[in-house]
C-alpha cells in the first residue's frame, strides 16, 4: 500500500494505491500535478483560471475539455437533484460573504446585504459536443464540491488502471475497485460535533462517499451565521435541520450531489429522497446532535 | 576387616510406591493434554459471550484479553437511529440503536465536510 498526501483545491488530499510497485509509486507522485492542472481550469478563487475568465467574459465562449467535462457533471447534478444543486450560485455565495478563499475569510464582516433572489435553473447553457458555454448576462458559475468530486473520481480512475486506488479530496472519497485481497476500503464517517470521533464505518467496494455539512465552512456576516451551501430556491444559505449529510453512491460526484441535496431538503424529505434511489444510502446528523440513516445505510457499513 | 555397607537401603515397599507416583504423574500429564486440546472457544465471539453473560447476570462486562485493532474508537451508539423499513413520516420512524463491532477494521481515511 502506497500513499501521498498533498494540498489542492483548498483542501487536504490523499491518494492511496494498493500496490508495492516502484513504477506505480512514480505514477502516484504525479497526482498533485493532476489536481494542479484541474484547479487551474476549475477554481473560482484563481483570477487566471479558465472558470474565472469565463465568468468575467459571459456570453457564448469556447471552453476546454476539462471544463466541459466538469460542467457536464454540474448539469447532471442539477438534473438529478431537481435543481437543488445549481452551479450558477456564485453571485449568491458572494452575497453571503464567501468572496475569497475560505482561509482568508474574516470571522465576521460588516457589509451591506443585497436582497437575495432565487437562482435561475437554466437549460441549454452547455453544448458539450461543441465545447461551448453560453452564460446569460449576470450569471456566474461555481463548481464547488462538484469539481472536487469530479477530480477525485478522475484521479481514482487513472490510478485504478495500475492497481486498486482510493482518492480522498478533502473528505470526498472515490474508490476504483476493491483492494487486492478482495476486501472493501474502510472509510470512517466523522462526527461533525466531535470531528476527532467517528460515527460509523463505511465499507466501499467501489464508487464514492461524500459529506456535505455546515459544521466547518461557515462564517459570520453582520453578526449572522452564513455557510457555503446555497439553496437555489431562496438564493441564501440553506436553512434546514441537517448539520451534515453523508452519502454513499456509485461515484464520488454522485455522492457529493446527493449529500448536498439531502442537506438542503432537510432530514425527513432528504432521507425519503435517498430511499427512493436504490443506488444511494445516507446518514444525517441533525442540529440537535441526533443521527438518522436511510434504509440502505446498513448495507454499506461494518457490522 | 570391616566392610562398609550402604545404610540407606530401600525399604521393602518402596518400588510399589514409586510405580504408583509415576503412574499418577503420567495420568495427570495425559489428562491435562486432553483438556487443553479440546476445541478452542472462538476468539471473535469472546467479547460477545462476555457481554451476553454480563447482561444475563446483570453484571458489568469484564474486559477480554483481545485488544481492539489500532486506531479503533468506540462509536457513539447512543445517538444512532437507523431508519425504519418504510419511508418515514416523522423522526420517530427512525428509532433504534445499532452497535458497531469492536473488531472493526481501522479506517484508511474519513469522509467529512470539506477541509
Amino acid at each position: 500500500m502506497q500513499q501521498i498526501n498533498f494540498r489542492a483545491m483548498g483542501c487536504q488530499m490523499l491518494a492511496i494505491l494498493d500496490s508495492q510497485s516502484l513504477a506505480h509509486q512514480a505514477r502516484l507522485q504525479e497526482a498533485p500535478a493532476w489536481f494542479e492542472t484541474w484547479e487551474q481550469r476549475l477554481s473560482r478563487f484563481r483570477p487566471d483560471s479558465e472558470l474565472s475568465r469565463v465568468n468575467r467574459q459571459g456570453g457564448t465562449q469556447p471552453i476546454s475539455a476539462v471544463l466541459a467535462e466538469a460542467l457536464r457533471e454540474a448539469q447532471r447534478a442539477q438534473r438529478q437533484s431537481g435543481g437543488l444543486v445549481n452551479p450558477l450560485v456564485l453571485n449568491a455565495l458572494e452575497s453571503a460573504g464567501y468572496d475569497r478563499n475560505f482561509a482568508d475569510l474574516p470571522a465576521d464582516s460588516a457589509s451591506a446585504t443585497e436582497p437575495a433572489s432565487p437562482v435561475e435553473a437554466l437549460d441549454g447553457w452547455l453544448d458539450f459536443d461543441q465545447r461551448r458555454l453560453t452564460l446569460p448576462p449576470g450569471s456566474r458559475l461555481d463548481l464547488g464540491g462538484i469539481g472536487k468530486g469530479w477530480a477525485a473520481d478522475r484521479a481514482a480512475q487513472r490510478l485504478g488502471k495500475l492497481a486498486p486506488a482510493l482518492v480522498d479530496a478533502g473528505g470526498d472519497v472515490a474508490v476504483s475497485a476493491p483492494r487486492r485481497d478482495g476486501s472493501p476500503w474502510p472509510v470512517a464517517v466523522a462526527d461533525p460535533l466531535h470531528p476527532e470521533q467517528q460515527l460509523d464505518l463505511a465499507l466501499l467496494w467501489r464508487g464514492g462517499a461524500a459529506t456535505s455539512g455546515r459544521d466547518y465552512r461557515r462564517w459570520r456576516k453582520n453578526g449572522a451565521w452564513q455557510h457555503h451551501l446555497i439553496d437555489p430556491r431562496t438564493g441564501r444559505p440553506a436553512n434546514s435541520d441537517v448539520l451534515s449529510a453523508t452519502v454513499i453512491a456509485p461515484s464520488c460526484r454522485m455522492a457529493e450531489t446527493a449529500a448536498k441535496t439531502v442537506l438542503i431538503l432537510g432530514s425527513l424529505s432528504g432521507l425519503q429522497w435517498l430511499d427512493q434511489r436504490p443506488a444511494l444510502a445516507g446518514l444525517v446528523v441533525l442540529e440537535d446532535g441526533s443521527v438518522l440513516s436511510s434504509r440502505r445505510w446498513l448495507e454499506h457499513v461494518w457490522r | 576387616m570391616t566392610q562398609t555397607r550402604n545404610s540407606k537401603r530401600p525399604a521393602a515397599g518402596a518400588p510399589v510406591a514409586k510405580l504408583a507416583i509415576t503412574a499418577a504423574s503420567v495420568a495427570a500429564v495425559l489428562g491435562g493434554w486432553a483438556v487443553f486440546s479440546a476445541p478452542d472457544y472462538p476468539v471473535a465471539n469472546a467479547g460477545q459471550a462476555v457481554e451476553q453473560l454480563a447482561a444475563e447476570w446483570n453484571l458489568p462486562a469484564i474486559p477480554t484479553l483481545v485488544a481492539p485493532p489500532d486506531g479503533w474508537q468506540r462509536p457513539s451508539h447512543s445517538r444512532r437511529q437507523p431508519a425504519a423499513s418504510q419511508p418515514p413520516a416523522s423522526q420517530s420512524d427512525f428509532q433504534g440503536l445499532r452497535s458497531v463491532s469492536p473488531f472493526s477494521p481501522s479506517p484508511l481515511t474519513t469522509t467529512r465536510s470539506s477541509r
